[in-house]
């Protein structure tokens, strides 16, 4: 009986202890990560994936010509305003400035290039 | 000794996951410091939202992370004692004495846990902490936002299950003498499938909390964006493949152990694990739509709260007694419990979307009908019809009661008359969906992309008339074979198209499709596993014959072109049970070519001798099943009485259920991602001039 009240304590103090921690120690919040970055990366990478999905569905044939150059169009736009968004955050945080610079620049050569063919400006989303 | 420190030990859980629950609230409460930014919030204000949250809050939430860890190893803990308690045959507890006994094979003696209702609650718990904790440490980082929350939601879905443990179904009660032997575990358990089956369920029905646990997190938060979409499609995918798995299993089951000649039967506790995968399975298609479009935000949240509230129904089900099924718990105390939880989860969910519904307004509207999102939409009305469908029949004779004071069932014709044609008509948008393209597709691709396939589903009708004059099996049989040839074109576009931008020859591009586009070929292979339950379901319902016939010894009976040879009868005996087993020659009609032996038997328990088991005799080929069952016999085996069904493509129904399995794992599987910077911005924006080139 007492073996067993010991052993309960035990695992009692251990638990509660373990469970209650945090608390009693100086803990910060994780460096910022952004929760609107995060959820604009989400954003940008589901536009990134629309315009593959629209180029595939169109490559097999579901997607008639003028629907696609219309589609196209948009989804492009939204995925390059978005890009754009992302880049405003990019500054705040090194390690996705790194990732994405690659992308931002070939968003530039991409709009550029839009631009040149009389494209017009991009819009926002 | 040891099982009153497992009682405590669950008590000290029960108070930790109080505890957490508390923490993980307020935690993200005071986190959030206000509604984080969202509609004309600026870069600034998102990260203020971090910065500037109270001191106290990040202790709070890793406070919640620790409480979900102690409680997983705490309810770990009691496990285990109880395992021992089974293993060591400590017939003291209740539920050991209730659930085993000495001579039952250690492998049944492990799988007990699950067979009685304290310990499958446990066990259950167990399974909980164990995907609580699964998600605490993926999201610990990626998900400050929500994971408080989520934290909170599933400690307090720990917590009303640590309650039935603790007042209610304690597995550790203690029946003051220690008898010499146990009463055994029901007859009817102890068959392989019985091992793994509810295991697959549990991990199903237990892994659907965590979506519903971020849907709460995304509500409460207001995080209700597109990334929390993301995170639970793979949660929802896992627990579906599991229930899926399950479900399949337990059809393997009831086919092979119950002896009626069939694997479904519309029982309540079969419908309480399909409603759940019905409401999982539209929402694994609606949340497509959303990731895509960013609509139906209202529907995915109100899916994933249905499918979580159906599955605690399905266990109120099965374990209040309030509906009788051939394998629910007997009555017990349990069910007000899951009552008020029921009432708790509905209410302060429905209280909660209702108060959110002005931040989960669409970001577009469907361009055309004529569209995948168009046939989604369709495919989850029918969804949601066909679920409203089994559970008005399900609860039928519980509402019948309450209204007229007369208990009325429906039976299985009536579940597969009004389920049959919504089914059917699934089936045929199965086969539409994948041909058209996101948004619009116009006439001219509608022409291309269903031309193959109609050709192929009129065509091969006239065969399927030869074998039937019910329009029924020839429809479906025809919709079956459209399917599939969608399925078959899918392929083979995607890999023409991947080989014309690759140049890759063809056995790579479909590799490579699979592995860079698992989602949509993975969701190809499961279709086509679903296709394959489909013929199994219509072979078997319409093509199935039966005889029940007595034999004497050396005599035979003819059915279906295959002749049936009694030979003798043998008694053997196993560790708890006697086996009477009758023997049975299967022969083809006209060549007379023996192509079998095949022995149904009956399984006698020492524990339950009033109980038979029947262990059908079967020869399963990809045609058709011969399944016998030993109904009676004359003591000297002169003679037995058997019923002899011949089930058409029967098989079919099991390589489908792996099919769904394999696809499922195809389209969770991690691809390849290409490093962040190069994904693909070039291959997206590339020449617009040449759009086939973008690799797919």
């Amino acid at each position: 009986m007492w073996v067993m009240l010991l052993l309960i304590g035990v695992v009692s103090a251990s638990a509660i202890g373990f469970v209650i921690w945090p608390l009693f120690r100086p803990s910060f919040q994780d460096p910022p990560v952004g929760e609107e970055l995060a959820e604009l990366m989400t954003r940008k990478d589901a536009a990134v994936q629309a315009v593959r999905d629209l180029a595939f569905d169109h490559s097999v044939g579901k997607i008639e010509e003028a629907d696609f150059e219309r589609f196209n169009q948009v989804l492009r736009l939204r995925a390059m305003a978005l890009m754009r968004q992302v880049e405003e955050y990019a500054p705040q945080n090194v390690q996705i400035e790194e990732t994405l610079e690659e992308e931002i620049a070939s968003c530039r050569r991409v709009e550029e290039r839009a631009r040149d063919e009389g494209r017009g400006s991009l819009r926002e989303e | 000794m040891i099982f009153d420190f497992g009682y405590l030990v669950l008590v000290l859980a029960l108070l930790l996951s109080a505890y957490g629950t508390v923490a993980g609230y307020c935690g993200g409460r005071f986190g959030q410091g206000g509604p984080p930014g969202r509609g004309g919030a600026g870069p600034a204000q998102g990260l203020a939202f971090d910065a500037g949250s109270s001191g106290l809050a990040p202790g709070l939430t890793n406070s919640s992370f620790h409480a979900v860890y102690a409680v997983t190893a705490l309810v770990g803990v009691a496990a285990v004692i109880l395992w021992y308690g089974l293993l060591g045959d400590q017939f003291q507890i209740s539920y050991v004495w209730n659930s085993s006994e000495r001579s039952l094979p250690t492998f049944y003696k492990f799988a007990a846990i699950w067979g009685g209702q304290a310990g499958s609650l446990l066990f259950w718990t167990l399974l909980l902490g164990l995907f609580s904790t699964a998600t605490a440490l993926t999201y610990r980082r990626s998900q400050r936002a929500l994971m408080p929350y989520v934290n909170a939601t599933l400690l307090g879905a720990l917590l009303f299950f640590l309650v039935l443990l603790v007042f209610s179904a304690n597995p550790f009660e203690q029946i003051g003498v220690v008898p010499p032997d146990g009463r055994g575990l029901n007859p009817l358990l102890q068959n392989y499938w019985m091992v793994i089956h509810p295991v697959m369920l549990y991990l199903g029905w237990v892994g659907l909390t965590v979506p519903f646990a971020f849907a709460v997190a995304a509500l409460l938060s207001k995080q209700l964006d597109r990334r929390w979409v993301r995170t639970v499609r793979r949660w929802t995918l896992i627990p579906w493949m599991f229930l899926s798995a399950g479900i399949i299993m337990g059809s393997q089951w009831a086919y092979m152990e119950l002896g009626w000649g069939g694997y479904w039967a519309w029982d309540p506790v079969e419908n309480a694990s399909f409603l759940p995968w019905l409401t999982a399975t539209a929402f694994l298609h609606s949340v497509i739509i959303q990731e895509q479009r960013g609509i139906l935000k209202v529907w995915n949240v109100t899916l994933i709260w249905l499918t979580f509230t159906l599955v605690v129904l399905g266990t109120f089900t099965t374990r209040s007694g309030i509906l009788s099924s051939v394998h629910s718990f007997a009555q017990s105390p349990v069910g007000p419990y899951f009552l008020v939880f029921l009432s708790i989860t509905t209410i302060g969910f429905l209280l909660l979307l209702f108060r959110r519904l002005p931040f989960l307004q669409g970001e577009n509207e469907i361009d055309s009908i004529s569209s995948r999102e168009g046939a989604f939409l369709a495919n989850n009305w029918l969804f949601a019809g066909i679920t409203f469908v089994i559970l008005w029949g399900t609860f039928f004779p519980m509402f019948s009661e309450i209204l007229t004071g007369e208990r009325i069932s429906v039976a299985a014709p009536w579940f597969n008359r009004v389920a049959g044609p919504l089914f059917l008509l699934l089936f045929v948008l199965m086969g539409v969906g994948p041909l058209l393209g996101w948004r619009r597709t116009g006439a001219g691709a509608l022409r291309r992309q269903f031309t193959w396939p109609l050709l192929a589903g009129l065509v091969s009708a006239p065969f399927f008339l030869v074998t039937s004059r019910n329009p029924f099996p020839v429809v479906g049989l025809s919709v079956c074979v459209f399917v599939s040839a969608t399925i078959v074109q899918e392929f083979v576009r995607g890999a023409s198209a991947r080989r014309r931008s690759r140049g890759e020859p063809l056995h790579t591009a479909l590799w490579g499709l699979m592995r860079r586009n698992g989602r949509r070929y993975g969701g190809y292979v499961v279709h086509f596993g679903i296709v394959l339950i489909g013929v199994a379901v219509i072979g078997n319902e319409f093509y199935q014959s039966t005889t029940h016939v007595t034999l004497s010894a050396g005599h035979s009976v003819d059915l279906a072109g295959y002749t049936l040879t009694y030979t003798d009868l043998e008694s053997r005996r196993s560790s708890n049970h006697s086996e009477i087993r009758a023997n049975l020659l299967v022969s083809d009609s006209t060549s007379g070519r023996t192509l079998a032996t095949i022995a149904p038997r009956r399984n006698i328990y020492d524990k339950a001798p009033d109980q038979p088991t029947s262990e059908v005799g079967l020869r399963m080929t990809p045609a058709e099943d011969v399944y016998v069952i030993l109904n009676g016999w004359q003591g000297d085996g002169s003679s037995a009485t058997f019923t002899v069904y011949i089930n058409p493509l029967t098989m079919w129904m099991w390589i489908g259920g792996l099919l769904v399995v394999i696809g499922t794992v195809v389209s969770v599987w991690p691809h390849p991602q290409p490093a962040r910077s190069a994904q693909t911005v070039s291959s997206v924006f590339s020449d617009r001039a040449a759009p086939r080139q973008v690799p797919v």
